[in-house]
C-alpha cells in the first residue's frame, strides 16, 4: 500500500472532475449564461407530436424550446410556452446578439408579427414529431387573435396560423361536402334514359345508311390516299425538298446581294438627295405655278396673234393687192 | 428431505450473516462518517489507485471500441434510410444512460470485485480476520468501508471517462465512415444530450459501486478456509455482482422512466 503514487492518483482524480465540469458544460449547462426570452401562443387545432422540448424555429433556424403546454378549458385551446435564445438574432454585420433583454425582443416581434410573423406546427420528419415554426404566414396587418386573449399581460403573446395539415384536412372536408350535394340517383336516373335514347336512336334506319355511307367514304379515302401516295412518291417529295432548298438558297443569295447593294447605295446620302430633288421639283413646280397665268395671258395674245395672221393670209390669198393698197371697205361702208 | 431442509438452513443463516453484514457496513460507513479524521486515508488511495487508475486504460479502450460498434451497427441501418446523423443520437444516448456505465460496472467487477474477494479470502485463509476480531477490531471498518468509498469515488469517474471515450468511438465511426462533418456530429450530440441524461448515467454507477463492492467483500468474508475456496469466492463475486448489476440497471431503468428519463 505504500507504493502507491498519489501525484497519479491526483490527475486521475482531476481530469475525471474536469471532464465531469465539461460534459455537464457542453450538455447544457452552458444554457444558464444564455439570454433567453419567453412567450406564448395558443393553439385551436390538436398539438400531437409537440412536446415539452420540441424545437422552436425561426424560419427553420432552431432558436429555442417548447417550455411548457397547457390546456385552457375555457375556450379549449392549447397554450404552448416557449423560450427563445437571443443570441441567435443578430445584426448582418454584428457579430453580438441583437437583443440584450426581453423586452427589446417584444419588440422587434411585436413589430414583425404586424409584418404577418405566425408560428405554425410543422412536423419534423416521418415521425409525427412536430415543433413550432415562426414564418411570416399572414398578409401584413394587425392579427386577428389579440393578446388579451393569453390572459396574461406579462408574456409576449405570438399568434398562430393553422397547419399546413389542417389546411388539407379543411380542403379535404370542404371537397368532401361538395361531393356529397351531388344528387347522384337523379344523375343516374338521366343517365340511364340517355342511353335508352342513344340505343333508339342507333336502331334508327337513318343511322345505319349514315354508317354505310361513311364506309363507302372510307373506302374511296383509301382510295384517294393510295393514289396521292402512287403520285407523291419519296423521289418525287425528296426533288421538291430539294427543289425547295434551292430556291431558299437563291432567295438567300438575292437577299445577301440585295443587302449588300443596300448597304453600297449609301441610303442616306440617296435619300438625303432624294429629299434635295424633290425640293427643287417642289420650288420648279411652285415656280411653273406662279408662272402659269403669265403663260396663259401670253398664250391668249399668241392665239389672237395666230388668228390675225390667219386672216392676214386669207386676205392676201384672196386679195393679193391688198398688200399694197390696203384692205377694201365692205360694201355697206360703201353704201353709205 | 433432511439434505433440502440443511441446505435451507444454511441459506437462512447465510441470508442472516448477510444482513448482519449490511448492517454492520452501515454502522461503520455511519462511524466513518462521524469520525472522517480517523478515516483509514491510506488504504483508500490505495483502492482508488488500484480501482480507478488503473482501470483507466482498459475503460478507455472497451468504452471507445462499444461506441465504435454501436456507431458501425446504428450506420449500417440508418444508411438505408438517409438518416446516418441520427448515429450521433444513438451513439450518446446509448452510451450515457446504459452502455457506458454498465460496461465500467463490468470492468471494475472483473479488475475490483475479484480482487476484493480474494484479497478478503486469503486473509481469512490466514487468520487475519480472526485476529482482527480478536483484538476488538471490526474487520468490516477496516477491511470493507476504505474500498466501498474508493469504489464510490472511482466508479462515476470511470464512468465519466468511458462516457467520453465511447462518444469519441461513436464520432470516430461517424465522421471516418460515415463522412458526416466533426461539427454537425459534435452539434448534433450536443443538442439532443441533456445534462439529466449524463448525470443519470453517472448515479447508476454509484448503484453498481456499492453492489460490487459489498458483493466482492460478501464473497471474500463467506470463502472457505482454503486456496480452492478463494478462487471460488473470487469467481463468484464477479458472477454476483453482474448479476446484481444487471438486476439493478433493470430497476433503475424502471425508476428513471416514472419519472420521464
Amino acid at each position: 500500500m505504500s507504493g502507491v503514487n498519489k501525484f497519479r492518483v491526483g490527475l486521475f482524480m482531476i481530469g475525471a472532475i474536469a471532464l465531469l465540469v465539461a460534459m455537464l458544460f457542453f450538455l447544457g449547462m452552458s444554457d444558464l449564461f444564455v439570454h433567453k426570452a419567453h412567450l406564448a401562443t395558443l393553439f385551436g387545432e390538436s398539438v400531437q407530436g409537440l412536446a415539452v422540448g420540441s424545437a422552436v424555429k425561426y424560419k427553420g433556424v432552431a432558436v429555442g424550446t417548447v417550455d411548457d403546454i397547457v390546456i385552457q378549458v375555457d375556450d379549449k385551446r392549447i397554450r404552448v410556452n416557449m423560450s427563445v435564445e437571443l443570441n441567435t438574432f443578430r445584426k448582418s454585420q454584428s457579430t453580438g446578439s441583437l437583443f440584450r433583454n426581453q423586452a427589446e425582443f417584444d419588440r422587434f416581434l411585436e413589430k414583425e408579427i404586424l409584418e404577418g410573423l405566425r408560428c405554425r406546427l410543422e412536423y419534423a420528419g416521418i415521425t409525427g414529431l412536430r415543433y413550432v415554426d415562426f414564418d411570416y404566414y399572414a398578409p401584413p396587418g394587425p392579427p386577428e387573435e389579440k393578446a388579451a386573449e393569453l390572459n396574461d399581460p406579462s408574456t409576449l403573446f405570438i399568434p398562430s396560423s393553422p397547419s399546413a395539415f389542417k389546411d388539407i384536412a379543411k380542403s379535404l372536408n370542404t371537397s368532401l361536402e361538395r361531393i356529397s350535394r351531388i344528387r347522384f340517383e337523379e344523375i343516374s336516373d338521366n343517365l340511364v334514359n340517355s342511353l335508352s335514347d342513344i340505343n333508339r336512336l342507333l336502331a334508327a334506319p337513318e343511322i345505319k345508311d349514315t354508317l354505310l355511307h361513311l364506309k363507302s367514304m372510307s373506302i374511296n379515302l383509301d382510295r384517294t390516299t393510295g393514289s396521292i401516295n402512287r403520285v407523291v412518291t419519296e423521289e418525287r417529295l425528296q426533288q421538291i425538298a430539294e427543289q425547295t432548298e434551292q430556291s431558299l438558297q437563291a432567295v438567300k443569295t438575292l437577299s445577301d446581294r440585295i443587302h449588300a447593294d443596300t448597304e453600297r447605295a449609301d441610303l442616306p446620302a440617296c435619300a438625303a438627295a432624294f429629299r434635295d430633288a424633290a425640293a427643287v421639283i417642289r420650288e420648279a413646280a411652285e415656280a411653273i405655278a406662279s408662272r402659269r397665268q403669265d403663260l396663259a395671258v401670253t398664250m391668249e395674245k399668241l392665239g389672237r396673234t395666230l388668228d390675225a395672221l390667219r386672216e392676214l393670209t386669207d386676205t392676201l390669198n384672196q386679195d393679193p393687192s391688198a398688200l399694197v393698197r390696203g384692205r377694201r371697205q365692205p360694201a355697206l361702208e360703201q353704201q353709205h | 428431505m433432511n439434505e433440502l431442509l440443511q441446505e435451507i438452513g444454511r441459506d437462512l443463516r447465510r441470508g442472516r450473516r448477510l444482513v448482519e453484514f449490511i448492517g454492520a457496513i452501515s454502522l461503520e460507513l455511519w462511524h466513518e462518517l462521524c469520525h472522517w479524521k480517523k478515516f483509514r486515508r491510506r488504504e483508500c488511495w490505495y483502492y482508488l489507485d488500484l480501482c480507478g487508475r488503473q482501470s483507466l486504460p482498459i475503460v478507455l479502450l472497451i468504452c471507445g471500441l462499444m461506441g465504435m460498434i454501436l456507431g458501425l451497427q446504428a450506420a449500417i441501418q440508418m444508411r438505408q434510410f438517409g438518416t446516418e446523423l441520427y448515429v450521433a443520437d444513438l451513439v450518446g444516448f446509448s452510451l450515457l444512460k446504459e452502455l457506458g456505465p454498465l460496461m465500467v460496472a463490468m470492468i471494475a467487477t472483473g479488475r475490483a470485485g475479484s480482487a476484493f474477494a480474494a484479497e478478503i479470502g486469503t486473509m481469512k485463509v490466514n487468520e487475519e480476520i480472526s485476529a482482527l476480531s480478536t483484538m476488538g477490531m471490526s474487520p468490516e471498518r477496516f477491511l470493507v468501508v476504505p474500498k466501498l468509498v474508493a469504489m464510490l469515488v472511482a466508479l462515476p469517474l470511470l464512468t465519466v471517462f468511458g462516457d467520453v471515450a465511447g462518444l469519441l468511438g461513436g464520432m470516430l465511426v461517424g465522421v471516418g465512415w460515415l463522412e458526416i462533418p466533426v461539427a454537425a456530429y459534435w452539434s448534433r450530440t450536443m443538442e439532443e444530450l441533456t445534462p439529466m441524461t449524463f448525470l443519470l448515467g453517472v448515479a447508476k454507477s454509484f448503484v453498481f459501486a456499492l453492489l460490487i463492492t459489498l458483493s466482492g467483500c460478501w464473497r471474500g468474508f463467506e470463502s472457505d478456509a482454503d486456496a480452492q475456496g478463494v478462487g471460488r469466492s473470487a469467481t463468484g463475486a464477479v458472477v454476483d455482482s453482474i448479476l446484481l448489476i444487471v438486476v439493478a440497471d433493470v430497476i433503475l431503468t424502471m425508476f428513471y422512466s416514472i419519472f420521464g428519463y
